[in-house]
Order: C-alpha cells, then structure tokens, then sequence
C-alpha cells in the first residue's frame, strides 16, 4: 500500500531491487497527520482493493533490456552552447546549473586524472541503478568544470557514498532535504587547493565547488533521484545542487588532522562524506571562556525538529571555527571532553519529540519517561558528535545534523 | 619619441587584429555538430524472482510490514481487523508488534529474514507518508 503522492517512488524503487512491477493499492495521500477515524476509513475504503491485489494480481512489466555500460552512449546534438545545456536540462542529463557539454575528447582528458581504467564499474547508483564507470564520472567531472586533478577526490567520494553506511538510496529520495556534507583532509587539500578557510563552503572556490556540482550530477543523472517523481525532498535545498565540500584547516585545529582521529596517516589524503542536513548556524561571541562557547553551542544544537534525535545512530558534524577551537584547547578541553559535553548537555524535552521517536527512548531507558519534562540526548552516544575545525576568521560554528546514515571516510588514491 | 610612436603604432595594429577576429569568434558559438557523452549511463538491474501468487486468503498467513512511516500502522491495524472479520481461518501476523525492530526504512536484510522466519503466504506493506 502507497499513498497517490508516493505511488511513482515506490514504482521505481520495485524496479531497483530487481521487481518489473509489484502489486500496489493506491490510496489518497496523506496518512500522516490524519486522525484514527480517518486512517480507517481509508482502510476500509481501500480493503477491496486490498483483497483483490492479493489474490487476483499478475505481473506484467519487464524490467529492461540490459544494455553495455562501456563505452557510454553517445548523443548528436546541432546546435549552440545553450542548445547543449537545453536539451540536458530538458532530458534530466542535469541540474538547471549550466554545464560544460562532456564531449569525448574533453573525457578523455579528464580521465588523464587516473590510472584507473574507464570501463571498471565503480557503482550501479541507486534508484535508477545507473551503471557509473569511471568513464562516466569523469563525464560528469567535465560537466561540472572539475580539472584533471579534482578526479581522484570524486572517485575516492563515489567510494564512500556507496558503502550502505551511508544510505544513498534513502537519503537521496527521503522527503527530507539533506545533501552530501564532504570533508577533504590531507595533503590533497593544499595540492588541489581545495578551501578550508574563509567562506571554504562558498563560492568562488574551483575545486569545492566543482567537486559538489559533479557529485550531484551522479546522483541525480545516473542514480536519477530527481523530484517530485523520486527525490521526495518536501522543500529541498542548495546542498542537493552543489554538494558541501570544504577541506579542514589542518593549520588551525589544535587537536590534530579529523583523518588521523579516524585511525588513518596524517600523510594520507582522505575524503569523508555524509548524508546532512542544511546546516544551523551559531554565532560564539562575547565569551573569552571555552566553557561558555561550549553552552551557547549545546543551546544552538538542541533541536527537536532535526533527524538526528531521541538517541540517534547517527553521527552529527560541528563544524567548527578555528578561533572557538583555539580558546576551548587553550581551556584544556580536546575533543573527547566536548563530545562528552555535548551528549550530556545538547537534549530536547521529552513532551517537544515526535511520537515516532517512543521506540528509540524506551530501547535507551528501559521505559517512557513519565515526566514530560525529561530530557533526551541527540544521539546514542557521546562519539555520535564528530568535530572538524574549518573555515577562516570570525566567530561562527556550523552544526549539520544528520539525515540519518553513517560517515564514511575513504583514502584517496592518486 | 621615436620609439613611442613606433609601440603606439604596434599597439593598433595589434587592436585592429583583435577586433577582426571578433566576428569569427562569434562564428565559431554559432550552431554547431556536437557529439557528446550521455552521463546517464546503462541501468543494471539484478532481476529478483517473486514468490508464488496465492489465490485465496482462506487459511493463509498474512503479514503485515510497517516502514514507521506516520500512520501506517494505524492503516494496518484496521486492514487487519478487515482480514481477520472477513476471511476464514486466516492468520495475521503484525511484524511490527511482535518485532517492532524491524519498523525502520529502508529494511535491512535482518529485517527481511526477520518477516521470512514467519513463513507467510503474502506480505502486506505500508509505505510513505
């Protein structure tokens, strides 16, 4: 059973695990937020239906005709520059954000940024289940203005996203509006020139920026999540246009490199991705104590409308500035004491969470509160905060919570 | 001064060149045979064989999967008092009551063997919002 306005993402997600068709009864949208009266009448309205779907149902779509993954196909278009962008706007091939037209000889340079061969496989993206090879993400690397040099992070990134820690096919049709949130650490940074510093999730940063536009174009052309039909996302937001990417300032973080907290080299290029919400904003000013920006953080964070809640799994990423960083080492706190404070501290009243969440509270406590005033952590546990010191002068932290899905970290080979 | 003239001379002449090669420039954005790369690339999908239809519920067991979507259980628990009212000898068997675990999207593969150890003759799952 779906409802009218889900009917199409459940349709092609039958035919990502493998189904041509499944038999589904359509009732009218929504469920959610309906009273139990109305939640039955549905039922009952439905039940025929239901009954009929059950025993007298019989399959009839075929799944596509497989076709070769290499060399991609290849499209002949007349026209100019802008007939180029037009008929890729108009056949979902990209985003609305104009882009260099990947013509083989430009791939062909871009994939001068490897050693990999073009035909391997690298990914079948979900929902679409698109066969990404390495020839093809060099081709979304090109349209995205990526240089030869960017392609090792992107291919290290598509390492990443596929690991079912993440939950691609979830993040990337779920009605909320997350997008991926990619850390770059390393030597790579300063090589490529990668932003860490002032406005380094901003524009005007070539490699930032055409790392996040390329790695969209992946999910949503050859994984096609694209709404309304399969990216559900209610509002949606930049993010799904030009993915984060920033590069930790290394320079400034006294507690050293987020890559070597993960057990990994210093000396290692790494990139870590994550499926996050659009990111709050804290403003630390005023405090000469570390303590203090600690509580005004713990207050900024506390939310209950965000995913990452009522003992999540997930983990949650501060993103933080060096100049509170710098105070809060200088007070003796690392980054093991922060988490600790964060979990302890950064909750939300038990009468502000959603109903949905009363499973997770009761597996955590044992039982449901009875006063309504009871606070609940964010997350499972104390390491479900993870910190990256980034950006430039100034005096704001960026919080993104999570989707739900784990942080992936993977080297980067060059 | 000599000199001066002769680097202003070279200067306009070096102007002129440019501004000639303005309408080939123009010419050359003009429509065009483009063969590019379609980045969509070839679907693979893994075909999955579906279990047997039934044609009737009578003495079935049925089981109900909800994805914790707001709701759906609610749908559920009324398409299961329908089933149990109106078919014979069916069984129904609500997974997210007897393994509540299991009501989370998308599902794990414990989450599917958890709904298959109870041997049902057909799943009835709620999804979306």
């Amino acid at each position: 059973m779906t409802t009218t306005e889900f009917e199409t993402l459940a349709k092609s997600s039958t035919a990502s695990f493998g189904l041509p068709d499944i038999s589904f009864v359509v009732v009218p949208h929504p469920l959610a937020g309906l009273l139990p009266d109305a939640v039955q009448a549905k039922a009952e309205k439905a039940f025929p239906d239901i009954l009929k779907a059950a025993t007298e149902w019989k399959s009839t779509g075929k799944l596509p005709a497989p076709k070769p993954a290499y060399p991609a196909e290849t499209i002949k278009i007349k026209g100019t520059v802008q007939d180029v962008n037009d008929y890729f706007v108009k056949n979902n091939l990209s985003l609305g954000v104009p882009i260099i037209p990947p013509t083989k000889d430009l791939v062909q340079a871009m994939l001068k940024g490897t050693s990999r061969k073009p035909d391997e496989v690298l990914w079948v993206v979900p929902p679409r289940m698109g066969t990404l090879t390495v020839e093809l993400a060099a081709t979304s690397a090109v349209m995205a203005g990526c240089k030869p040099a960017h392609l090792p992070v992107l291919l290290a990134a598509i390492e990443a996203f596929k690991e079912p820690a993440y939950d691609w096919q979830g993040s990337t049709t779920t009605t909320h509006p997350n997008a991926p949130l990619v850390i770059v650490n390393g030597p790579i940074v300063k090589e490529l020139g990668i932003a860490y510093s002032t406005g380094a999730a901003g524009p005007e940063h070539l490699a930032n920026v055409c790392l996040g536009h390329a790695i969209n174009l992946i999910g949503d052309v050859v994984g096609g999540s694209i709404p309304p039909d399969t990216d559900k996302s209610t509002l949606g937001w930049v993010g799904n246009t030009i993915a984060t990417v920033i590069g930790e300032n290394e320079d400034e973080n006294p507690w050293g490199p987020y890559h070597v907290e993960k057990g990994l080299k210093k000396t290692d290029s790494v990139v870590t991705v994550f499926p996050g919400a659009p990111p709050t904003t804290m403003i630390i000013t005023g405090w000469t104590k570390g303590a203090d920006m600690l509580e005004a953080i713990v207050h900024s964070i506390s939310q209950a409308g965000q995913n990452s809640r009522s003992f999540s799994k997930s983990p949650v990423f501060l993103i933080l500035h060096p100049a509170a960083a710098t105070v809060m080492a200088r007070d003796g706190m690392n980054k093991e004491s922060i988490k600790k404070y964060l979990w302890e501290n950064a909750k939300v009243p038990y009468h502000a969470l959603s109903p949905r969440d009363q499973p997770r509270i009761k597996d955590a406590l044992g039982q449901l509160p009875t006063d309504p005033n009871t606070l609940i952590p964010l997350t499972e546990k104390p390491d479900g905060f993870q910190i990256v010191i980034s950006g430039g002068p100034g005096e704001h932290a960026q919080y993104f919570a999570a989707f739900g899905g784990q942080s992936v970290s993977k080297v980067i080979a060059k | 001064m000599k000199n001066r003239v002769v680097l202003l001379l070279l200067m306009l002449l070096l102007t002129a060149l440019v501004a000639g090669s303005g309408p080939a420039a123009v010419q050359a954005q003009g429509p065009i045979d483009w063969e590019v790369i379609n980045p969509a690339g070839a679907v693979r999908v893994t075909p999955v064989e579906s279990a047997p239809r039934i044609t009737t519920l009578e003495g079935k067991t049925v089981l109900l999967r909800w994805n914790s979507k707001p709701n759906g259980d609610k749908f559920l628990d009324s398409v299961a008092k329908l089933l149990a009212e109106k078919v014979k000898g069916i069984k129904v068997i609500k997974l997210y009551e007897v393994a509540p675990e299991t009501g989370r999207y998308p599902a794990t593969q414990a989450d599917i063997d958890k709904a298959v150890s109870f041997k049902p003759d057909l799943v009835i799952a709620s999804q979306a919002d």
